[in-house]
């Protein structure tokens, strides 16, 4: 690439290699690895409902209520997912001592992240969710790379798929929302 | 790696052609590999990519999968 990374106009993931991937070295087998995701989804989640309830633009809010919706797909397709490696009437369990909705993507507490976001313009919100849909889009890339079977291997490549739609919106948005001041 | 590598031609794309690319395509349809050292990976890369760093790119090839496109940086 010419350039290098510095022509790169795109977003960017942060951390080693394995950054994300060491949340999961937790996880005992495929189950628990769709588990794990799915917690991280529902961090997302509750973030982004978080920003949508406290936004005071109703512009605002339909754009994270959107985000909320896209969040819910992926966790519908992990379990999806978890049905079919653990079958039908199966809980989607995350290993013990893992709180749902806790946590988003890149280890941040949810809690932390919405106190953060109090105050802050609408660019700065979006740049950290846009920085966590890279960092979504680069974990789902790696671990359909990771995983050995190929059901599990498509699946992840699908959600890195419809990541890599999201962080093209986020881009766009960002691009506006620059272009603003 | 043979002597007649040596002679194969590799093309330099934009940044730009390279995220047209990395939109169409899925990301197991190519090799996309940041050769620089790993502080540097760590600040910012491209998602998905492997980090092999240049000096071990000569011992690690055998991670990329030579039947896809690969793109360096």
């Amino acid at each position: 690439m010419a350039g290098g990374i510095n022509a790169w106009n795109g977003l960017v993931a942060e951390g080693t290699y394995d950054a994300g991937l060491a949340y999961f070295s937790r996880a005992s087998g495929a189950e628990e690895l769709i588990a794990l995701s799915w917690v991280l989804e529902e961090g997302n989640r509750a973030f982004y409902e978080g920003i949508a309830k406290e936004a005071e633009d109703e512009e605002d809010a339909a754009l994270f209520r959107s985000l909320v919706l896209a969040e819910e797909r992926h966790k519908e397709t992990l379990r999806d997912l978890h049905v079919r490696i653990a079958g039908e009437g199966t809980n989607l369990a995350p290993p013990a001592g893992v709180e749902a909705g806790g946590m988003m993507e890149g280890g941040i507490p949810v809690g932390e992240a919405l106190a953060w976001a109090r105050g802050k313009i609408l660019r700065e919100v979006v740049e950290l969710a846009a920085a966590m849909e890279a960092n979504a889009l680069d974990r789902y890339i790696k671990m359909g790379r990771s995983v050995g079977d190929e059901p599990s291997r498509e699946i992840f490549l699908a959600l890195a798929a419809e990541e890599r739609v999201h962080l093209g919106r986020m881009t766009s948005l960002l691009d506006r929302l620059q272009d603003k001041g | 790696m043979g002597v007649f590598d040596y002679f194969k031609p590799v093309s330099t794309w934009t940044a730009e052609e390279v995220s047209a690319f990395l939109k169409e395509k899925d990301a197991d349809a190519y090799n996309l590999v940041d050769v620089r050292q790993p502080g540097e990976y760590e600040g910012g890369h491209l998602p998905g990519a492997r980090l092999i760093p240049i000096a071990e790119l000569g011992d690690r090839l055998h991670e990329l999968d030579r039947g896809k496109p690969t793109i360096t940086y």
